[in-house]
Parts: structure tokens; C-alpha cells; sequence
């Protein structure tokens, strides 16, 4: 036997947005929206809600009443549509709020895009994977194994039962249960998705790419715990290369003296190349990962070339990121370690 | 039937797994709606299933089918337990397997080597397109035995890189290098030999083993037709192992000899393929640049043995000549005489006379060309060289043709003739009946050119006899004729000599 409060019509439960308990208070924005309490709503509206409390009132209001069959669809497409856009934005958003470390704040808009997401494609579309893997990954960061373990798998499942299934998705896969079971300590396992994740990820983009860099990275911290120092080693080497190689190709574009006008007439530049430029998500990563090997460097005798590299990269990054009091900084760090080392033929 | 409904239940119980995370963090703690983690694969092939999966499938089904699905459970558990990496190398491919094994060991460099040659094979398959011989070459990643092979080598390799060991790296990127020439990939064999001899390159004091690489590359382009590629390896394996006693082959032989012996090899046959381009068209900067790749090869082959590098010079004399530059090829040519006279090489020292007869030919020094032929035909004979003989016999016609000799000239043709027809040689007889037939005619055109200018009946009957029976008539007219011709001349004057004339040297021309 369930209580109904008398405040709600009859026959209508008004659950909890995010715990799915009777709720007791509505979003005065939107009123569409109902929380248990004060504590989830605040939860929420600095999560997602904040964002799409607009966009979820013709979603959750009752159909107005339209007289014709083409009306009706229209409506269904126009519906629909607004469905895919959400997915999108709340997906985007749980993502950005995790390259920034804010796990709590991720799990709102992730459960959001799930739920529409299912809504959308139904429960074993490969399209909820996405999702899955932000939950899971906000759960690790959270510290929440057995919570990410279950993500992680349910997505797994969805990947193993939908073979056509994008090197990409897999890729993230098995690179988020990679860093699962790293949490968890489960060290040889870990090694297992993430050869995976680096196996997918190659074929997708290379084996020298960015993206696939950061299979490496992770691998290498693994060795590095597990104190295999000549392994992690040689992975950390490849990640600087990687980035070094990236940057260096960006800031070549971006620093390129534009062709001048030869006589009258207008400038025919012909070949405009187009900077592949890094995104929220791959700057985050590039600082974060820079960053970290810079101070493992620091704490190893390590060659001399590798840490003026590190620096190298880490000064293109804070240039093309505009950080310039960063830069600057580097820069002088740079300028020290060449000095110190006596390092030639190092072009700055 | 059962599988289907055994599907579905399994599905069914699928089912409220995912809405239990979304439903909310704070129930999904609780044991008793925690969704069992899927299991990975197919049904069949798992033997765990978990206890309360099984309960509910036997409380589901009836009778009949309680009795199948207890059977493959009996069945299952005869089959041994399998860990999650098991399950995984069933289910995927055997190279995402070998690759797993690799990355998961941290041999990344490795890995990466392996997938650049797979999309490297699949890329050149793919722009070769369907008719081609590629197309049907077995892809790299169905061979098992060479990806374990290649595997095994490049992890290894990887590993001695990682302790700096770079000798041990060139060494198993060497054997690998071997084991695909064997197999007969040279695609493989190739790369990995160009590995070789970057990691040699890089070494310190690692000369011989950059010697050994650089040999194996230059033979791998020599045979992809980069010639000169291949002689720049060459060149350089020849001056590292200058001086160097101590580094032999695996025959024994010594690195500078072979290095000689190769470079002798490509540049005879760039050679071979200028002097061809010569025969063509003759072009000075080909000659030119024929020459110093001969120089070259007169020092690679310094410590071969003699024979071969009298051919050199030899060649390098005979482009010369091409060359039009007589003083520096009769420079040659007398080495070359030299050679071939310690070596008592009759062939050689005849070949060298005719050369150098043509040398002086070229300089004007007829006297010095003809004494040269004679000496030829002189060892010509003497070796009983048939072929030889009549070639210098024809020489010797050219010259006392152009000499104007033509009696001499038509008597070494005729020779040359008869000596290349018992030979059998029909060009060289052919040839050599032609200019017997102009030296002839040109010898003719003397007495019939006098007889021509002096109008009078002796000489028109002597022509219009000659002209009848061509060769007894001309033999004799010559010795005959002198005496009675000039009596004529003194006595006659020309009368109707415009007639005849005219008509006479076009029959004679024709």
C-alpha cells in the first residue's frame, strides 16, 4: 500500500527526478520537474537541469489536442527531433563536467541522456552506450566500483550483442573498464581492456594518434604501479612523442605567416589547412596527461631530452590554449632545464 | 523451440537490469535488484550460469523442457570452467588475440609495427584493386605462423630496446629479416631489413653490422631494380669496410671483397644499360657519365682479379673512343695490352689492336691504325680465332678503302667474305660482300670515268664491252687500255661525245 499526498491529483505519482521516490517539491521554472527534496533539486539544477529545464516542458506536458493525422505526426517528428537534440546536449554536458573532475555533478546529465536515450532507441540500442560509459566513468571517479562495474557491463553487453558496433564505442569501452578494474586493483585484468581499448582504437584512428594516446597513457600508469619501470617507460616516452608530434603540427598551422600580396590583384591562397583543432574534452586530457608525466619525469632521473620535450609540449599546448602566464611559466622551466642540461640543437 | 523460449526468458530477466540504475543510486546498493552482470557470449558456449538464473528458467518451463534444460547443465558441467580471457580468445580473431597478448606485456612499439604492415598490405591490395596478382596473395593477418613468428621477434626486439641493448635488437630484426627471405615475402624481408639498418645506423661502433645491413639492403633494391639506390648502399659498405681484414661473411669471404664483387656487378650493369642507351643515341653527358661509373668500377675491382678488370678498362677505353677522345682512350687500351700480354690473352691483345687501330683512326694517324690491324690479323691467325680474322680483314678494308687502295681493299673483303661465310655468320658475310662490292665498284670508277672523258671508239667499245660482260672485260681493260688510250687521245677530237655519255653513266650508276 502506497500513500498518495492529497496535494497531487489522484491516480498521478509525482516521483523523485532522480531517486524515483515520491517527490514533494516541483521546479518553479518548469513545473514538470519534482524532487524529493531540496538536496536532489539543487543536485539536479547544477547538473543538467539548469540547462534543459526549458526544453522539457512540451516533453512532459499532455499533448494539445490536434485534429488532423498530419498534424499529429508533425508533432511525433517535432517531438522526437527535440528527444535527439536533448541526448546530444545532456551527453555533451555530463562529458564536459567529467574532463573537469566534477563526477557528482556528471551523474544528473548522464541519467538524463540514458533516460531519453532509452526512450528514444529502446532498451538494447547500442545508442545508450554513451551513456553507460559516462555513468561509468562518473562512478569511477567517484570511487563507486560495484555502481561502474555495472554500467561498464551493461554497455559491454549492449557492444557484445551488436556486432556492427563502431571501433570508437569500443574503444571507450573497454578503456573506461580498463580504468575500472586499475581502480579496483585488478592490475593484469586492466592491462587486458586496455590492449583492447589500444587494439580498437588503432584501428579506428592509427596507432599514433591523440586519441589513441591515451590508451597508452593509462597502460603506462598501470606499469607504473606495478612497478615495471622500463615499461611505462617506453609507454610514457610514446605519449609525449604523440602529443609533442600533434601540437607541434598545430602550432605549425597556427604560426604560419600568411602568403603576401604580390602586385595588385587579390591573394589566392589556395591552401588554406585546415587546423584540426583539439577539443574541450582532448584539451583537458592533453593538460591532465602533459602534466602528470612532467612531474613523474621531474621525481625520476630521466633523460635530459625527455623532460625538455615535456616542456616543449606543454609550452605549444599553453600557447594554443592562450593560457600565456602558463606559458610563460613553461617556457622559463623550459629555458632552465636547456640551460642546465646543455641540450643542442634544441630550436626554440 | 526451447532455445527461442530460453531466450526470452533470459531476455525477460534482462530486462529490469536497466532500469535499476537509472532508477537511482541510492536503491541500486540493495543486493536484490542488482542486475547479475551480463554474461559475455553466446549462451551456449557459457558454463556459468549463475544459480538463481537457473532456478528461474527451471520454475518457468515445464516438465518436458525442465528435462532438456537439466540435461545441458549436466553437459556444461562436464565442460571445464573457462576465465574471462579464454571466453575472449574464442570469441574474437586470432590476430586482435596476438595483438591483445602483445599490448597487454606493454610491447607497444611492436604492436604498432605489426598494424602498419597489415594496413600497408591491405592499402596496396586495395589500390592494385581485384585484377591484380595481390588480390590473390594471402592477407598478413590469416598467416598464423608468420604473425607468431613475427610476434615472437619483435617482442623481443622491443624488449632489448628497452634495455638498450641494441645489438640483441638488430639481431632478432635480422632473423626475422631471414625468415620471410626464406618464406619468399620480399615485402617483409625488405622492411625488416631497412629496420636493421636504421638500428645499426643509430648504434655506436657498430660498423660490421652495418655493413651486413647495408649489403642486404642494396641486394633487396638491386633486385626491386633501384640500381643506383643499391649502389649508394654499396658505395657505402664499400667504405666501411675499408681496411677491415677482420669481418668476414658467414662463407668466410672477406666484407671489402664482397663488397667489390657487388659493386662490380651493378656498375657492369649500369653499364651494360648506358652503353645501351649509347648505341641509341649518342650522348656526350651518358658517355661522360659512363665513364666515371667505369673509373668507379676499375676500383672496385682492384682487389678482384686481373682478367676482369682488363674488361674494365677495356670498356672504359671502348667509351672513350665513343667519346671521340683518342689520347685518353689509347691510354687505356695500351693498359689494357699490357694486361692481356702478361696474361698471353690472344683474344684480348687482337681485341686491343683493333681498338686501338680505331683510336688512331680517329686521331688521323693511318700509318699507326694500320699497323695496329695487322697485328691483329697477324694474332688472329696465329690463334686460328676464324671470326676474329675476318673482322680484322674488314678493317683492314676500310682502311685501304678509304685509303684509296681499293685493289687492297676489295682483296681483304673478299677474304673477310669467305671467312665469315665458312663461319656461318651471315650479318658479318652479308656485310662484308657489300663493301667488297662498293670497294669493287669504287676501284672500277677510275677507268670508267677516264674511259668516259676520252671520246674516241676505243673507249666506247671497251665500255659497251664492259657493260656486256660485266667482271673478265673490266680486269683486263684496266692493264690494256693505259697505252692505246692515250695514243687515242692525241689523234681524235671530240665529235658526238654528248650523246653517249650522257647515256652511259646513268646505266652505270643504276
Amino acid at each position: 500500500m502506497s500513500i498518495n499526498p492529497l496535494s497531487n491529483p489522484k491516480g498521478v505519482k509525482l516521483l523523485c527526478e532522480l531517486c524515483q521516490k515520491p517527490a514533494f517539491i516541483q521546479c518553479t521554472e518548469c513545473r514538470v520537474t519534482y524532487y524529493c527534496g531540496v538536496e536532489h533539486q539543487k543536485t539536479d539544477w547544477l547538473g543538467v537541469h539548469e540547462k534543459i529545464c526549458q526544453l522539457l516542458i512540451p516533453l512532459r506536458t499532455q499533448l494539445p489536442f490536434l485534429t488532423s493525422e498530419e498534424e499529429r505526426d508533425n508533432r511525433k517528428q517535432w517531438l522526437l527531433q527535440q528527444k535527439m537534440d536533448l541526448i546530444e546536449l545532456t551527453r555533451t554536458t555530463g562529458q564536459k563536467l567529467l574532463f573537469e573532475g566534477k563526477h557528482d555533478q556528471a551523474v544528473p546529465a548522464a541519467l538524463q541522456s540514458l533516460k531519453f536515450a532509452i526512450d528514444v532507441f529502446g532498451l538494447a540500442s547500442i545508442n545508450l552506450v554513451p551513456s553507460y560509459l559516462i555513468l561509468g566513468e562518473a562512478s569511477i571517479g567517484l570511487g563507486r566500483l560495484e555502481q561502474a562495474e555495472e554500467y561498464l557491463m551493461q554497455a559491454n553487453w549492449t557492444v557484445l550483442k551488436t556486432p556492427e558496433c563502431s571501433n570508437a564505442i569500443k574503444s571507450k569501452l573497454y578503456r573506461n573498464l580498463g580504468l575500472l578494474y586499475a581502480a579496483k586493483g585488478d592490475y593484469d585484468e586492466a592491462l587486458r581492456q586496455l590492449a583492447d581499448d589500444i587494439y580498437h582504437s588503432a584501428q579506428e584512428f592509427g596507432t599514433d594518434d591523440i586519441r589513441t594516446a591515451g590508451g597508452y597513457y593509462h597502460m603506462a600508469n598501470i606499469f607504473f604501479r606495478k612497478n615495471e619501470m622500463a615499461v611505462a617507460d617506453s609507454l610514457y616516452t610514446r605519449v609525449i612523442d604523440i602529443w609533442h608530434k600533434h601540437l607541434s603540427g598545430i602550432i605549425k598551422v597556427r604560426t604560419k605567416t600568411p602568403l603576401v600580396a604580390r602586385g595588385p590583384g587579390p591573394v589566392f591562397d589556395d591552401e588554406i589547412e585546415e587546423e584540426d583543432k583539439l577539443d574541450e574534452a582532448q584539451e583537458a586530457e592533453a593538460v591532465q596527461v602533459l602534466n602528470a608525466v612532467l612531474d613523474i619525469r621531474e621525481h625520476t632521473p630521466s633523460d635530459s631530452w625527455e623532460l625538455v620535450k615535456i616542456l616543449h609540449a606543454l609550452a605549444m599546448l599553453h600557447f594554443s590554449l592562450k593560457t600565456l602566464q602558463l606559458e610563460t611559466n613553461t617556457a622559463r622551466k623550459l629555458w632552465k632545464s636547456h640551460q642546465k642540461k646543455k641540450v643542442k640543437n634544441w630550436k626554440q | 523451440m526451447a532455445d527461442t523460449i530460453m531466450k526470452y526468458c533470459k531476455m525477460a530477466t534482462m530486462l529490469p537490469q536497466i532500469r535499476t540504475p537509472n532508477s537511482g543510486r541510492s536503491q541500486a546498493s540493495k543486493k536484490g535488484l542488482m542486475p547479475t552482470p551480463p554474461r559475455t557470449g553466446s549462451a551456449k558456449s557459457r558454463p556459468e550460469t549463475g544459480l538463481s538464473a537457473k532456478s528461474i528458467k527451471l520454475k518457468n518451463a515445464n516438465r518436458k523442457e525442465q528435462e532438456i534444460i537439466l540435461r545441458r547443465e549436466r553437459l556444461r558441467e562436464e565442460q571445464p570452467l573457462l576465465s574471462k580471457a579464454q571466453t575472449a580468445a574464442y570469441r574474437n580473431t586470432f590476430k586482435h588475440n596476438l595483438c591483445l597478448d602483445m599490448l597487454q606485456a606493454g610491447f607497444h612499439r611492436a604492436f604498432s609495427e605489426l598494424h602498419m604492415l597489415m594496413t600497408k598490405q591491405r592499402a596496396a591490395r586495395e589500390a592494385a584493386g581485384p585484377d591484380s596478382v595481390l588480390w590473390n596473395e594471402p592477407l598478413l593477418e590469416n598467416e598464423q605462423e608468420k604473425l607468431e613468428s613475427m610476434k615472437f621477434y619483435l617482442m623481443e626486439a622491443e624488449e632489448a630496446l628497452r634495455n638498450g641493448d641494441l645489438k640483441l635488437v638488430y639481431k632478432n630484426r635480422f632473423s626475422l629479416a631471414q625468415f620471410f627471405q626464406g618464406r619468399g615475402d620480399k615485402w617483409l624481408s625488405d622492411h625488416f631489413f631497412q629496420t636493421c639498418l636504421d638500428v645499426s645506423s643509430q648504434e655506436e661502433n657498430a660498423e660490421e653490422r652495418l655493413c651486413e645491413a647495408l649489403c642486404f639492403v642494396g641486394l633487396a633494391m638491386e633486385e626491386n631494380g633501384e640500381l643506383f639506390d643499391a649502389i649508394e648502399r654499396f658505395e657505402d659498405y664499400y667504405q666501411l669496410s675499408q681496411g677491415q681484414t677482420g669481418w668476414r661473411t658467414e662463407s668466410g669471404k672477406e666484407f671489402h671483397t664482397d663488397a667489390c664483387d657487388h659493386l662490380t656487378r651493378l656498375y657492369t650493369a649500369v653499364a651494360a644499360t648506358r652503353l645501351r642507351m649509347i648505341k641509341r643515341r649518342l650522348e656526350w653527358t651518358t658517355c661522360s657519365r659512363l665513364t666515371t661509373l667505369l673509373k668507379k668500377l676499375l676500383i672496385s675491382l682492384s682487389c678482384g682479379d686481373e682478367s676482369q678488370s682488363g674488361d674494365a678498362t677495356y670498356k672504359l677505353a671502348l667509351a672513350y673512343v665513343k667519346m671521340e677522345d683518342a689520347k685518353t682512350a689509347l691510354l687505356y687500351l695500351k693498359m689494357y695490352l699490357e694486361i692481356c700480354e702478361a696474361s698471353k690473352d690472344d683474344a684480348g691483345i687482337g681485341r686491343a689492336c683493333e681498338a686501338m687501330a680505331k683510336a688512331f683512326d680517329l686521331e688521323g694517324k693511318t700509318e699507326e691504325s694500320l699497323k695496329c690491324l695487322v697485328r691483329f690479323v697477324e694474332v688472329a691467325e696465329k690463334s686460328g680465332q676464324e671470326l676474329a680474322l675476318a673482322r680484322a680483314c674488314q678493317n683492314l678494308g676500310y682502311i685501304y678503302n678509304s685509303r684509296g687502295d681499293y685493289s687492297e681493299a676489295s682483296k681483304y673483303f673478299s677474304k673477310a667474305f669467305s671467312l665469315s661465310q665458312s663461319k656461318d655468320s651471315r650479318k658479318a658475310a652479308e656485310s662484308s660482300s657489300v663493301h667488297y662490292g662498293i670497294s669493287h665498284a669504287l676501284g672500277l670508277m677510275k677507268g670508267v670515268k677516264k674511259h668516259l672523258t676520252m671520246t674516241g671508239k676505243v673507249p666506247m667499245t671497251r665500255i659497251i664491252n664492259w657493260k656486256n660482260q660485266r667482271q673478265d672485260e673490266f680486269k683486263k681493260s684496266i692493264s690494256l687500255e693505259e697505252v692505246s688510250l692515250e695514243r687515242e687521245l692525241k689523234e681524235s677530237e671530240p665529235v658526238n661525245s654528248i650523246a653517249e655519255p650522257t647515256e652511259l653513266p646513268s646505266s652505270d650508276e643504276s
